[in-house]
């Protein structure tokens, strides 16, 4: 499984890796349990600061979609299968959700263009699509 | 000057040359002389003249060493002299014949409107297969050699011959004892287990991989390129393990001089073939990837600021020592890490010191 970050975009690289971890638990492409490499790892690969990737993993690890132990470093904690979110997050993510659906609709989308943008989310998410070829480009 | 040591020295020259007109054709396409570029502009006109101007260069600067060196044939130590020049008006030249391609790019604005993505692996990668048979095939044959030794040790001279000149005549002896004789079989067992660990350590590696435009023909030659080099790895273990295993058993054959000095010799050249192999099917993994159909994924960053004349890496922020080389096959040390700086330091100091130090000591 691989992740591509973009080192010109204004999303903070950190930002980015946590999105793209985020997206491929999402995807069903990582399941609880799997193994992720280590921060040192990582950012030897994208050659980049360990803190960049350590700020991305800690986030994670509060949002509880990773954990970490000393025997297996970081592991998925949290997939597909994992069940009924709790209150909190619900209401969080109605939240998040509800600040995006309005700026859609601030920029004069309307309820059904916001529909068929959500529509094409979802089913991005059954399909599992490459990380290395870009959805758009940019 | 005779003739082992004339054709090694010929042959070091030819070697060194050949791979510096070489390193372009081992390098991924889309760095030419170390130089950033995107896939759909690895072809340029502007790249092909640099290359070509670069490949001439280098070709005119081995003739002259070559002619230099052979006019300078009675002082043994001027072929140093003249690899270590042709090694650096090698670089120079690189350095020198990529800036009409750096000023192309910058010029013409080659990245504008392309996706560039960095590409690494997020679940742990298996590690390249280590070449153990060829690995445990040469520690057998050092420890055959320690063992040969070991048995005829009684029937050893005494005093016991520790050093040859070229021709194979014995040139220094040390009072007979076990640990005289037994110095170079220890010597060949621990460079075998060395080389060995050094393979293993490498297969672990988790490298950077380049978009190029085609992530998959790239991802599938960096995969190619590790399990060469364990190869490459594992055969020259086995070569060395040969020459240096047949070193420790020299005492025991007591062959005639001109006999020794061709197997030496010989052996020696042996231990060349692996890496000479290695430059060759690089150069055609290369050529396969270069000839792929073109593709349309996101093309590696231009990271051209993280390297130094295109040859030396400095990148702080990495927190690896070592980076896969951008021109060549194998890794370069990363100046920007402390450890990297002191091996650059440590060895600069070593090589120095072996060219000054006759100079000093005679």
């Amino acid at each position: 499984m691989d992740i591509a970050i973009d080192p010109l975009s204004p999303i903070p690289l950190y930002q980015q890796i946590r999105d793209r971890i985020v997206e491929s638990i999402g995807r069903g492409e990582l399941r609880h349990g799997d193994p992720l490499v280590s921060v040192r790892q990582l950012a030897g690969a994208f050659g980049i600061n360990p803190a960049t990737v350590a700020k991305a993993y800690d986030q994670l690890r509060v949002e509880g979609l990773v954990a970490a132990n000393a025997k297996s470093g970081t592991f998925v904690a949290s997939d597909r299968d994992t069940g009924v979110p709790s209150a909190a997050f619900l209401a969080d993510f109605e939240g998040r959700l509800g600040v995006l659906l309005g700026e859609g609709r601030a920029r004069g989308m309307t309820a059904t263009a916001l529909r068929e943008a959500c529509g094409l989310a979802l089913s991005a998410l059954s399909s599992p699509s490459h990380p290395l070829t870009p959805e758009e480009p940019s | 000057m005779n003739i082992p040591v004339l054709v090694t020295m010929v042959m070091t020259l030819l070697i060194l040359g050949a791979t510096l007109i070489a390193l372009p054709s081992l390098s991924r396409p889309t760095v030419p002389l170390g130089v950033s570029v995107p896939s759909t502009r690895a072809d340029d006109p502007v790249v092909r003249a640099a290359l070509a101007r670069y490949r001439i260069t280098i070709g005119l600067l081995m003739v002259i060493a070559l002619t230099g060196a052979l006019a300078t044939l009675q002082w043994p130590l001027a072929l140093a002299w003249w690899a270590l020049g042709l090694l650096a008006a090698g670089m120079a030249t690189f350095v020198v014949c990529r800036r009409p391609i750096q000023r192309a790019k910058a010029e013409q604005d080659w990245y504008a409107g392309l996706t560039v993505r960095l590409v690494a692996p997020l679940s742990p990668v298996e590690p390249a297969p280590v070449s153990w048979l060829l690995h445990l095939l040469a520690l057998g044959l050092t420890l055959l050699s320690a063992l040969v030794v070991t048995v005829a040790f009684p029937s050893l001279p005494d005093p016991l011959p520790t050093h040859y000149g070229a021709d194979g005549v014995p040139n220094a002896w040390e009072p007979k004892s076990l640990a005289t004789a037994l110095l170079v079989p220890a010597v060949a067992v621990a460079s075998t287990v060395l080389l060995a660990t050094l393979a293993a350590v490498l297969a672990r590696r988790i490298d950077p991989q380049p978009g190029d435009g085609h992530p998959g023909v790239a991802k599938s030659v960096r995969d190619d390129q590790r399990h060469l080099l364990q190869r490459t790895l594992g055969l020259t273990n086995l070569a060395s393990a040969a020459l240096l295993g047949f070193a420790a058993v020299v005492p025991v054959l007591n062959l005639a001089p001109s006999a020794l000095s061709v197997l030496v010799w010989g052996g020696t050249a042996l231990t060349v073939i692996p890496g000479v192999w290695l430059i060759l099917r690089t150069a055609r993994l290369q050529r396969d990837a270069r000839r792929a159909p073109s593709g349309s994924g996101p093309e590696s960053p231009d990271d051209d600021r993280l390297w130094i004349g295109g040859l030396f890496y400095y990148n702080p922020s990495d927190p690896s020592f070592t980076v896969p080389k951008r021109a060549g096959v194998g890794y370069d040390l990363n100046l920007g890490h402390p450890a990297g700086m002191a091996f650059l330091v440590g060895s600069a100091l070593l090589v120095l010191g072996l060219v000054v130090a006759p100079f000093i000591f005679r």
